[in-house]
C-alpha cells in the first residue's frame, strides 16, 4: 500500500466517531416522539370525528343547544333524501356574546345540533344578502314574503314553500320587567318549538284552514296567523262584502278584534255554520273605539251559546291581580274546567270587556268560563274625558272568556274572550309570540281542531339561564364595593404578603 | 417525583414569581368581576371565559424558570444523580404549576360565593367553564415546561412560551391566512374555481382544528364534549413527554 | 467499590476522554488530578450519570450505571464543581429536600441532617437561606448534599475550594473519617492536599491516564529510587568516601563543599529508617554536624508537572 492510501485509510477510520449508543438513542428518541405523535393525532380524530357525536353531553339546563327526541323522531321519520334547508339571512357571527348577535345565542347551537341529528335531511347556511342578493331569488322568486327586508331572520325552505322565522320569536318575554322596566328581558326559550313546527308544517302542508273575517275596524292579525301558521293551520281572510258567506273548506272561522258589529246576515251565516258543526274563535275589548258599541247582532250569535258581551269594562280591584297597579291590566285566572290545559295558571289581560250570561241560551249548549277575575273585581265605563267611571253595584267574580259547545251530533264550538291579548298584534308584538298567552290559544285550537294534534309537537319552553342579580345587590354602590375589594384590597394583601414573606426569608 | 413538587411549588411561594402571577391574576380576574357586576348580570362562564387569555402572560411567567433556572444554577445535576427517572421531574414540575393555577384560582371561587350571596346564579355552564379552564392549563403550562428545557436564560424560556402560546391562540386566523394563501396560489396555477374553494376549505379546516379555544368554547354553555378534554390532555401528555426527552438528550449531548 | 472500563467520551470531533479505566477500592480515597481540560470533572460526570459516556462501562457496587440507574445511583454522594444550591430555600429545607430525592425514610430525616450537619460543620447556620451564606459556608452544604443518604460512594469535585485553613483542616480530616467505610474519590488542584488524604492517585491528562499508583511509588517510579540532601559541617570529599561505604545507598554527589558542605545520597530502594541511622550515626561519629537531612524525592507537584509536561 502506498504512503498516500495509508494515510487516507487512516484519515476515514478516524473521522468517523464511534457513537454508536448516542446514536441509536438518538434515534429511538426521536422515533418515540414521532410515535407518540402519531399516537396522539390518532386518537384525537378517533375521539373526535369517530366518537365525537356520542361523547358530546348536553348538561345545560334543559337542554338549551340540543333538540329533544320529539324533533328527532320527526326528522327521522322523513324520507332520507328530504332536503329542509334552513337559510340565515346573515353572515354566521364569530361570537354570540354580543350585544347583536346575543339573540341567536340560543338559536344557532341549536340549528346544528338539528343538522348534526337530521343525518343529512336539514342543512343550515348562513348568507349575507348584500353579497349575495340572488339568495332571494332562489328562495322566494314571487317575492310573497319581502325577504330583502328580513336580515337577519332564518328561512325555512322545503320544497318550493318557505317560511320565515324572526329569532325574536323565538324567545318568551318576562312581562313584568317588560311593565316595570320597558325593557325586553327574555327568560324563555322557544327555538326548538318554532323551528320544529315550522318544518312539520312545511312538509306536512297544512291541515287545517282557519278564515280570518275583515272589514269590521279590526286590527291586523299578523302575529295570529304565525301562530296558526305555526300549528299547520293555513290562513286566508274573509272580507265582509255583501254575500257573506263561510266557505266549505273553512274549519275554523275568527272574528279578531271588530269595533263594529257584525251584519245581519253575517249572523244567519255564522249561526248555520256552527250549528253544522263549525268552530269559532270571537275576540273583543273595551276601548275608546268601540265603547259605544253593544255588539248587537254579535250577542245574538253568542246569546244561543250562553255567552253575552257586556258594554262595559271589567276593573279589577284586587292588587294582586292588578299588574303595575292599574284595573284594566291584570292577570286572570284559568277556568277550573281548563286547569290542564297550559301549564301557566294566570294570564294577562287587558282592557277586557264581561262576559255574561244570556236569558235564552240553545238547550244543548255547555258553556265554560275560561278566564275569570279575582272576586274583587267591579265594573267600570269609560267617561266623557276617558276615565273610568264604576259602572253597577256588582263585586265578584267576572268571566272574561268563555268557551261553549253545543251536544248535539254535529257539536259546533265557541270560544270568546273578552279581551285581545289572546289574539291582537298589539300585544305580541310586545310579548312575542311564545308568550304563555298564546300558550292558551294554541292549546285551545289544537283542542277545537284535532286533526292539528298529529302535525303539531308541543316542545315546551326551554328556560332561559337568568344570571341576573338580586335587586337588594344590583346597585352602583355594591359595584363600586367590588370593585375596591377585588381590584385593590386583595391585590394589595397578596403584594403585602409577597413583600413581607419575602424580607422575612430574605434575612434568615 | 413528590419532592420536586413540593420543591416548585413551595419555591413559588419563597421568591417573588408565584405573588406576581396570583396579584395579576387577582387584579385582572377582579377586574372581569367588577364589569360583570356592574351590568347586574354577572355570567361566571363568561368571567372564566375572559380569563382564559391570561394564559399568554401567566404561563411564561410560573414556567419560565422551571428548566431554565435549574440549568444555569447547576442544580439540574440533582435530577440525573439522584434515583427517580426524569420523567417524573418534568411531571412533579407540572404538577406545581398547576397547583399554583389552582391557588390563583381561588379568586374565582370567591367570586362565585359573592355572586351567590347577591341573589345570583352559578350555573353548570360555571363549572364547565372551571374544568375547562383546568385542561387549558394543562395544555399551555406543557408548552411553557417546553419552552423553558430548551435554554437556560429564564427570559428566553418566558418569550418563547409566550410566543408559542400566543400563535396556538391564533391558530383559527393562522388557518384562515393560510388557507387563503393557498387558494390565491392554486388561482396563479390556473386552478378552477371549486377545487381552490374546496383546498381552500380543507387548509383552513385542517389548521383551525387545533385551535383549543374553538374546541372548548362550548364548554361555557354546559355542553360537555369529550373530544375537547382528550385534545388537551392529549397534546398535554405529549408536551410532557418532549420535554422529558430534551432534558434526557444533555445527558448525551455531544457538545 | 467502583469499576471503570474503557471510557470514551466524543464532543463532536473532539475526544475528551480517550479511554479510561481504574477501579476504586472500597474503604479507599482515591485522588483525582489532571490539568484543567483534561477530563477530570467529565469522567466524574460520567460516573455519577450526569453525562453518559460515549463507549465504556461504569459499575457502580456491581450496578451498571446504564442497566441499573436507580441502585447505582443510591449509592452515589456527588459534589461537582459547582456545589448544586437552591439558594432561595434555608439549609435545613434544602437538605430535607434531598433527603427526599434520596430516599431517606421521613422518620430518620431530622436526625440524619443534623448529623451531616455537625460532620461538616454547619450546625450553626442550618436555618439561614443559602443565598446568604459565605463561600465557605456554602461550599460546605455541598459536601452535606453529598453525604444525605450515607452513600458508600463519595465523589467530591474540589471539596475544599472556597475554605479558610481551618475548615480545610476539618474536611480532609472528614474525608479521612469518612474512608474507614467509604469509597471516597477527590479531585483538587492543591497536590498537597492529594498527597495527604489520597491513598491512591490518578493522574489525567489529555483524557488518557497518564499515572495511577500510591503517592509515593510515583515518585518512586519517576525516579526508580530515593534521593537524599545532606547538609553539614565537615570536608565533603572525605563524607562522600565513608557514605558511599554506608549499605544500599548508590551514589554520592557533591554538591557544595567547603565550610557548609552539601552532597546528595542516591540510594537503591526508598531510603528506610534503617538507612538513615547509619548516615546520622556515622556522621556523628565523624564529628561531623548535620545542619539539614531531607528527601530529595520529587513532590506530588513535581510529578504532576513531569509527567503533563508533553
Amino acid at each position: 500500500m502506498s504512503k498516500f492510501e495509508k494515510i487516507t485509510i487512516n484519515n476515514i477510520s478516524k473521522k468517523k466517531p464511534r457513537n454508536e449508543r448516542a446514536h441509536q438513542l438518538k434515534i429511538y428518541s426521536i422515533g418515540s416522539v414521532l410515535v407518540l405523535l402519531a399516537i396522539v393525532l390518532l386518537i384525537n380524530i378517533l375521539v373526535d370525528k369517530v366518537f365525537g357525536k356520542s361523547l358530546t353531553f348536553d348538561f345545560s339546563l334543559e337542554r338549551s343547544y340540543s333538540i329533544s327526541t320529539e324533533t328527532e323522531k320527526f326528522l327521522k321519520s322523513l324520507p332520507s333524501d328530504s332536503k329542509i334547508r334552513i337559510v340565515g339571512l346573515f353572515e354566521r357571527p364569530e361570537s354570540l356574546t354580543q350585544q347583536d348577535t346575543q339573540k341567536y345565542f340560543y338559536i344557532i347551537p341549536l340549528l346544528d345540533d338539528y343538522v348534526k341529528k337530521s343525518g343529512g335531511r336539514v342543512t343550515v347556511e348562513y348568507v349575507d344578502i348584500q353579497k349575495k342578493p340572488g339568495i332571494i331569488a332562489e328562495l322566494d322568486p314571487n317575492g310573497s314574503y319581502s325577504l330583502s327586508k328580513k336580515t337577519g331572520s332564518f328561512v325555512v325552505y322545503y320544497n318550493g314553500r318557505l317560511d320565515v322565522i324572526d329569532p325574536l320569536d323565538c324567545y318568551t318575554i318576562d312581562a313584568e320587567y317588560l311593565e316595570t322596566y320597558d325593557q325586553y328581558m327574555a327568560n324563555g326559550n322557544n327555538a326548538e318549538y318554532t323551528f320544529t313546527n315550522s318544518m312539520m308544517s312545511l312538509v306536512n302542508g297544512f291541515s287545517n284552514k282557519a278564515y280570518l273575517i275583515t272589514g269590521l275596524k279590526e286590527d291586523t292579525s299578523v302575529s295570529l296567523k304565525k301562530i296558526l301558521n305555526s300549528m299547520g293551520v293555513e290562513t286566508a281572510e274573509l272580507s265582509v262584502t255583501s254575500g257573506f258567506k263561510v266557505p266549505d273548506d273553512c274549519d275554523l272561522i275568527i272574528l279578531n278584534g271588530p269595533d263594529s258589529d257584525i251584519t245581519e246576515s253575517m249572523y244567519v251565516e255564522l249561526q248555520s255554520y256552527i250549528s253544522k258543526g263549525g268552530r269559532m274563535i270571537v275576540s273583543v275589548e273595551y276601548s275608546a273605539e268601540n265603547a259605544s258599541e253593544s255588539f248587537k247582532n254579535l250577542n245574538r250569535l253568542l246569546n244561543e251559546y250562553n255567552i253575552n258581551i257586556e258594554q262595559c269594562m271589567v276593573a279589577e280591584n284586587d292588587p294582586n291581580y292588578q299588574l303595575n297597579k292599574l284595573i284594566n291590566d291584570s292577570l286572570a285566572d284559568i277556568g277550573p274546567a281548563f286547569t290542564d290545559m297550559t301549564t301557566s295558571k294566570q294570564f294577562h289581560i287587558t282592557l277586557a270587556r264581561p262576559l255574561g250570561t244570556s236569558s235564552a241560551p240553545k238547550a244543548e249548549a255547555i258553556t265554560t268560563p275560561v278566564l275569570t277575575t279575582s272576586s274583587s273585581a267591579t265594573k267600570s265605563v269609560a267617561g266623557d274625558n276617558n276615565q273610568a267611571l264604576p259602572y253597577g253595584e256588582d263585586t265578584g267574580v267576572f268571566n272574561v272568556g268563555m268557551y261553549a259547545i253545543t251536544d248535539s251530533e254535529k257539536s259546533g264550538q265557541l270560544l270568546v274572550f273578552g279581551t285581545l291579548n289572546f289574539t291582537a298584534d298589539v300585544y305580541y308584538s310586545d310579548f312575542t309570540v311564545t308568550d304563555k298567552n298564546a300558550d292558551l290559544l294554541k292549546a285551545f285550537v289544537r283542542m277545537m281542531l284535532p286533526k292539528t294534534a298529529s302535525y303539531n309537537v308541543n316542545i315546551p319552553v326551554k328556560k332561559i339561564e337568568n344570571y341576573m342579580l338580586g335587586e337588594k345587590y344590583a346597585t352602583t354602590s355594591m359595584s363600586t364595593v367590588m370593585m375596591v375589594v377585588f381590584m385593590m384590597v386583595l391585590p394589595i394583601i397578596l403584594s403585602t404578603i409577597a413583600v413581607i414573606v419575602y424580607n422575612k426569608r430574605k434575612n434568615l | 417525583m413528590y419532592a420536586i413538587f413540593k420543591r416548585e411549588f413551595l419555591s413559588y411561594f419563597r421568591t417573588p414569581v408565584g405573588y406576581v402571577a396570583m396579584a395579576i391574576f387577582t387584579f385582572i380576574s377582579g377586574f372581569i368581576f367588577y364589569t360583570l357586576f356592574s351590568r347586574g348580570i354577572v355570567s361566571i362562564s363568561e368571567e372564566i371565559i375572559s380569563l382564559r387569555s391570561l394564559f399568554v402572560v401567566i404561563v411564561p411567567i410560573i414556567t419560565m424558570g422551571m428548566f431554565a433556572e435549574d440549568r444555569k444554577r447547576g442544580t439540574d445535576v440533582l435530577y440525573f444523580t439522584t434515583p427517580g427517572d426524569l420523567f417524573s421531574v418534568v411531571c412533579g414540575k407540572f404538577f406545581a404549576a398547576i397547583a399554583l393555577c389552582l391557588v390563583m384560582f381561588i379568586n374565582v371561587f370567591i367570586h362565585m360565593i359573592v355572586v351567590s350571596l347577591c341573589g345570583g346564579r352559578v350555573g353548570i355552564g360555571a363549572w364547565g367553564s372551571v374544568i375547562v379552564f383546568f385542561f387549558l392549563a394543562a395544555l399551555f403550562i406543557s408548552i411553557g415546561l417546553l419552552a423553558s428545557v430548551l435554554t437556560d436564560n429564564q427570559i428566553i424560556s418566558a418569550i418563547v412560551s409566550f410566543l408559542l402560546i400566543l400563535v396556538t391562540q391564533l391558530i383559527s386566523a393562522i388557518g384562515a391566512y393560510f388557507g387563503t394563501a393557498a387558494s390565491t396560489l392554486m388561482s396563479y396555477m390556473g386552478m378552477n374555481v371549486s377545487s381552490r374553494n374546496n383546498a381552500q376549505k380543507s387548509i383552513t379546516n385542517a389548521i383551525s382544528w387545533f385551535d383549543p379555544f374553538a374546541k372548548t368554547s362550548d364548554f361555557g354553555d354546559g355542553i360537555f364534549s369529550v373530544s375537547a378534554l382528550v385534545f388537551c390532555i392529549s397534546f398535554a401528555i405529549f408536551f410532557l413527554y418532549l420535554t422529558f426527552r430534551i432534558l434526557e438528550k444533555k445527558r448525551w449531548s455531544q457538545k | 467499590m467502583i469499576e471503570i472500563k474503557n471510557l470514551v467520551k466524543h464532543y463532536g470531533d473532539k475526544q475528551a476522554l480517550k479511554g479510561i479505566s481504574f477501579t476504586v477500592k472500597d474503604n479507599e480515597v482515591l485522588g483525582f488530578l489532571g490539568p484543567n481540560g483534561a477530563g477530570k470533572s467529565t469522567t466524574m460526570n460520567i460516573i455519577t450519570g450526569y453525562l453518559s459516556s460515549t463507549s465504556g462501562m461504569v459499575k457502580i457496587n456491581g450496578h451498571d450505571i446504564l442497566e441499573q440507574p436507580d441502585l447505582a445511583k443510591k449509592d452515589i454522594g456527588y459534589l461537582p464543581e459547582q456545589p448544586p444550591l437552591y439558594l432561595d430555600m434555608t439549609v435545613e429545607e434544602y437538605l430535607t429536600f434531598m433527603c427526599e430525592l434520596k430516599g431517606v425514610a421521613k422518620k430518620d430525616r431530622k436526625e440524619h441532617i443534623e448529623t451531616i450537619a455537625k460532620m461538616v460543620g454547619i450546625e450553626a447556620v442550618t436555618g439561614r437561606l443559602i443565598g446568604n451564606l459565605s463561600k465557605g459556608y456554602k461550599q460546605r452544604v455541598g459536601i452535606a448534599q453529598a453525604l444525605v443518604g450515607d452513600p458508600p460512594i463519595l465523589i467530591l469535585d474540589e471539596p475544599t475550594v472556597g475554605l479558610d485553613p481551618n475548615q480545610i483542616i476539618g474536611i480532609r480530616k472528614l474525608i479521612k473519617d469518612l474512608s474507614k467505610n467509604h469509597s471516597v474519590i477527590v479531585s483538587s488542584h492543591i497536590l498537597s492536599e492529594i498527597q495527604e488524604i489520597a491513598d491512591r492517585v490518578v493522574i489525567i491528562h489529555k483524557g488518557k491516564i497518564a499515572a495511577i499508583d500510591t503517592v509515593k511509588d510515583l515518585s518512586q517510579r519517576l525516579t526508580g529510587s530515593t534521593k537524599l540532601l545532606l547538609s553539614f559541617k565537615g570536608p565533603a570529599k572525605d563524607a562522600v568516601n565513608r557514605l558511599t561505604m554506608i549499605q544500599g545507598i548508590t551514589d554520592v554527589t557533591i554538591r557544595n563543599s567547603g565550610n557548609l558542605s552539601e552532597v546528595e545520597i542516591t540510594t537503591a530502594k526508598v531510603a528506610g529508617d534503617e538507612i538513615r541511622a547509619a548516615i546520622f550515626f556515622m556522621m556523628a561519629k565523624s564529628g561531623w554536624p548535620i545542619l539539614e537531612f531531607r528527601s530529595l524525592d520529587p513532590t506530588l507537584e513535581e510529578v504532576f508537572l513531569s509527567i503533563t509536561a508533553g
